[in-house]
């Protein structure tokens, strides 16, 4: 019995293991992948519903405003895409039919198959500070929410600046883009100009500096004092569809609308709002956008009021000692003057420049260096009592350089390859000035009156193809205004053009060196003069003695 | 207790039964109904067991890279110039086989350049024998000569890569110019430096893999005349115009008849042919 009833238990426990359930309770009624099908179907579904499809405002970057793309999915895998022309980056108005699928990564996505509107965007390169970026254009958004009226569409792939397609159900007048261009081009000629703000948002009680871009679609209006926000707009046929609603006073602005007759824009929705000019602003500026900002605020990025701003009552202004602007295309400098403490400036390889360059009001300029700028004139320099150092290369449109009202501290001179043909240089007064260096063709005068400490004064052709001659197929110095050894005394190194061995005060400041039994390092062109080796000539010829 | 033993292992046999083990099926094949993927279904993967990606699916590219899918409508050209640059002058020049044997199974098209997050372009390259991947299709034109010859020498370039990662590199090409690879330094040398160690561009003297591609690539795609005279001419050591870079074209000729046997022997391919077939057809279809 006992044995039977072992038996009985044996069977009994391997029947038990046999029926052991060790699959995973399944907390849904179907398989992970069914279920996940069944999203993709749904969301499929969703999509290819609307009768009319799907219209939404794109743009690859947060701070560039929408463009209408309409959108019909297909139940046989293909969308069809109509873009509104997007002016600033060059894309046309078209119709395009392209792949598309609802897939699942890490997350259901929309994935556009082949080039289309979105991928254009990739292509587009958006101005920084530091030189271009791409244009972050995203074919593959993540399906954020999907409900029968509206569609959020993520960008997959962005790290950072992440932007969002809303969709939402198209009517068949959307598809009719009639009227959008004409709108766009108003709004494009309402654009902000000026480097200063001088735009206001007015109306219900409230002023607001305002910049429009009508190009990339954005407005910028004036928080609280010192303060700026972005805000995004796309158009309709008729308004401006606010993407970022403007907060005014205790409303908010969500749309606006082209006032033809008064050529500006308008809050649509019941607020008496509009943009006026302000003229005042461009003789008393409270905010403006230099074009050097990109450089200043890359190493002053506290300077930014907004996103493009400086507001000229910003401490941090102060605060800036050192502004280097180099190879990029200006036509303005405009904005120096707001940087009272600069001391040091370098504009270089600017490709089309402002003819002047005025300095006049950066009375702690120590340092100033401005190099191969092809059509600056005139630098605006003032009483800048603090300059110390100069160094200008191959500005070959800048005929004159006079420093007498800023001489004072005025240690370091340097003019190389400006190639002008009357180029001038006035440094008279200049009694600190202890090297002076040149070496271009095309003087017609340079005044050293009264440069007491000069020790060093190098004036060279710019032949640099023979060691030997000088270059005189234009003209060059004839002689130096002020060149005295009784003024002078320290002055020890003296080269000279060839065409200035004839000079009155050149000959007589060697006579007087060598009656004096001074110490002089003497050349004309590549030629060196010592008095103590010339005993019967004027000007020996010896060539540049290595030693 | 045998009993026992014999019911506890019939139970756990039963436990195991309750799944029938079925033979793989192949799963039906989608009908194609786009006209993209009939033409590439019937010129390419039909013929050549080739699947072309040109439907963006970002399991083919490293999400390292900045990159965006091919146009729908330069796909069938794309097509064409394959069969045109790359197929079909294998054929012509006796290596249907070869090409059978070798073309990649797969080939993946992007639109756009390979943007590298250090801002320089990857031109294209090939996976563990497998995959090709072709880049900028998008700026499809056969009538810039440029691009053309940049797509082309891709092309050749990789396909390279696809023969050497199964039959090795030619006997003897790795010890020529062994001790003159520099890894990513490639990018700071100038063509003559790279000629002078013996190798056809900068970018050759990479790695002995990407020196046989590039020379592949660029013999493939070059005019007898240029190739001849830039590379394997040795000059007159004492004339006044003389480069000093004899040295590397002395290794650079004996890898010339590497490659001439590697494909003749192993392949019964005449490269000196094959080349002068892709050249005809440049000129024909380019001007």
């Amino acid at each position: 019995m006992i044995k039977r009833f072992v038996l009985l238990w044996a069977v009994a426990v391997s029947c038990l293991l046999a029926c052991e359930d060790n699959e995973p309770e399944y907390l849904f009624d179907e398989s992970p992948e069914t279920r996940i099908a069944q999203k993709i179907n749904e969301y499929s579904d969703v999509l290819t519903a609307p009768e009319n499809g799907w219209i939404g405002y794109y743009t690859s970057v947060n701070n560039v405003g929408g463009f209408a793309v309409l959108l019909k999915f297909g139940e046989d895998g293909n969308v069809t895409i109509k873009n509104e022309a997007v002016g600033f980056a060059n894309i046309a108005e078209k119709e395009e039919t392209v792949p598309w699928r609802v897939g699942v990564t890490q997350h259901p996505e929309l994935v556009f198959e082949s080039a289309c509107i979105f991928t254009e965007w990739h292509g587009i390169a958006f101005e920084t500070a530091s030189g271009y970026s791409m244009g972050g254009g995203e074919f593959q958004f993540v399906l954020e929410s999907v409900t029968d009226d509206q569609i959020i569409l993520r960008s997959k792939t962005d790290q950072t600046d992440i932007t969002y397609l809303y969709l939402r159900r198209a009517e068949s007048t959307d598809w009719d883009f009639r009227g959008m261009s004409d709108l766009s081009e108003n709004l494009i000629n309402l654009e902000t100009k000026s480097i200063v703000v001088n735009h206001k948002l007015v109306g219900d009680g409230l002023e607001k500096f305002v910049e429009f871009s009508g190009r990339e679609r954005y407005l910028v209006v004036e928080g609280e004092l010192g303060e700026a926000a972005l805000y995004r707009y796309a158009i309709s046929r008729t308004r401006l569809i606010m993407l970022d609603t403007i907060p005014w006073g205790d409303k908010m602005i969500t749309e606006m609308e082209y006032d033809a007759q008064a050529r500006t824009i308008k809050a649509a929705n019941g607020l008496a709002v509009q943009m006026e000019t302000d003229a005042e602003a461009e003789k008393n500026p409270t905010y403006l956008s230099p074009q050097f900002l990109p450089e200043l605020t890359t190493t002053n990025p506290e300077v930014l009021t907004g996103p493009s701003w400086i507001w000229v009552g910003n401490p941090e202004l102060a605060k800036v000692e050192s502004l280097e602007v180099m190879i990029k295309n200006y036509d303005d400098f405009y904005g120096l003057e707001f940087l009272p403490n600069l001391k040091s400036l370098t504009i270089m390889g600017i490709l089309a420049t402002d003819s002047k360059i005025d300095v006049s009001k950066n009375k702690k300029l120590k340092r100033l260096t401005v190099m191969i700028n092809p059509l600056l004139t005139h630098i605006t320099l003032g009483n800048l009592e603090e300059l110390e150092e100069v160094i200008l290369t191959s500005n070959p449109m800048m005929k004159e350089i006079d420093l007498r009202s800023c001489c004072k501290n005025l240690k370091d001179f340097r003019a190389h390859m400006c190639h002008p043909t009357d180029f001038s240089v006035n440094v008279s007064g200049a009694k600190n000035l202890t090297y002076f260096a040149a070496q271009q063709n095309g003087w017609t005068s340079l005044d050293i009156t009264g440069c007491t400490a000069l020790e060093k004064l190098l004036i060279n052709s710019d032949s640099e193809d023979d060691a030997s001659v000088d270059d005189t197929s234009t003209s060059t110095l004839e002689d130096i205004i002020g060149l005295d050894a009784s003024v002078q005394k320290r002055l020890t190194e003296l080269f000279i053009p060839t065409s200035a061995v004839n000079g009155d005060n050149i000959k007589k400041f060697y006579q007087d060196c060598k009656a004096e039994g001074r110490n002089l390092l003497m050349m004309h062109g590549h030629s060196l003069i010592k008095p103590e080796t010339d005993p019967d000539n004027m000007y020996n010829d010896n060539t540049y003695d290595h030693e | 207790m045998k009993n026992i033993l014999f019911l506890l292992l019939f139970g756990l046999l039963l436990s195991c039964s309750n799944e029938d083990i079925t033979p793989y099926q192949r799963e039906p094949e989608v009908e194609l109904t786009d006209e993209v993927d009939k033409w590439l279904y019937e010129n390419l993967q039909q013929p050549y067991n080739c699947v072309v990606r040109w439907k963006w699916d970002d399991n083919y590219v490293s999400i390292n890279y900045y990159v965006t899918p091919p146009r729908k409508d330069i796909m069938i050209p794309v097509g064409e110039m394959i069969k045109t640059f790359w197929v079909e002058p294998f054929i012509e020049a006796g290596g249907e086989d070869f090409i059978i044997e070798h073309f990649p199974p797969e080939i993946v098209c992007v639109g756009s350049p390979l943007y590298n997050s250090d801002g320089t372009i990857t031109a294209g390259y090939a996976d563990s024998g497998v995959r090709i991947t072709l880049t900028e299709l998008n700026n499809y034109d056969l009538h810039d000569e440029s691009w053309v010859l940049s797509q082309l020498q891709t092309i050749h370039h990789e396909f390279t890569h696809i023969v050497h990662q199964r039959h090795g590199l030619p006997e003897g090409w790795e010890v020529l110019s062994e001790e003159f690879y520099t890894g990513n330094s490639w990018i700071n040398l100038e063509e003559d430096e790279a000629i002078a160690r013996g190798m056809v561009s900068n970018y050759a003297t990479s790695s002995k893999y990407e020196d046989f591609a590039d020379f592949v690539g660029i013999f493939l795609t070059t005019d007898e005349t240029t190739f001849t005279s830039k590379y394997l001419t040795l000059m007159d050591e004492t004339s006044s115009d003389y480069d000093g870079l004899n040295a590397g074209r002395e290794i650079l000729l004996t890898k010339y008849d590497l490659m001439i046997n590697y494909y003749k022997s192993n392949f019964g391919i005449d490269i000196v042919e094959l080349r002068d077939i892709i050249l005809q057809r440049m000129e024909d279809n380019i001007n």
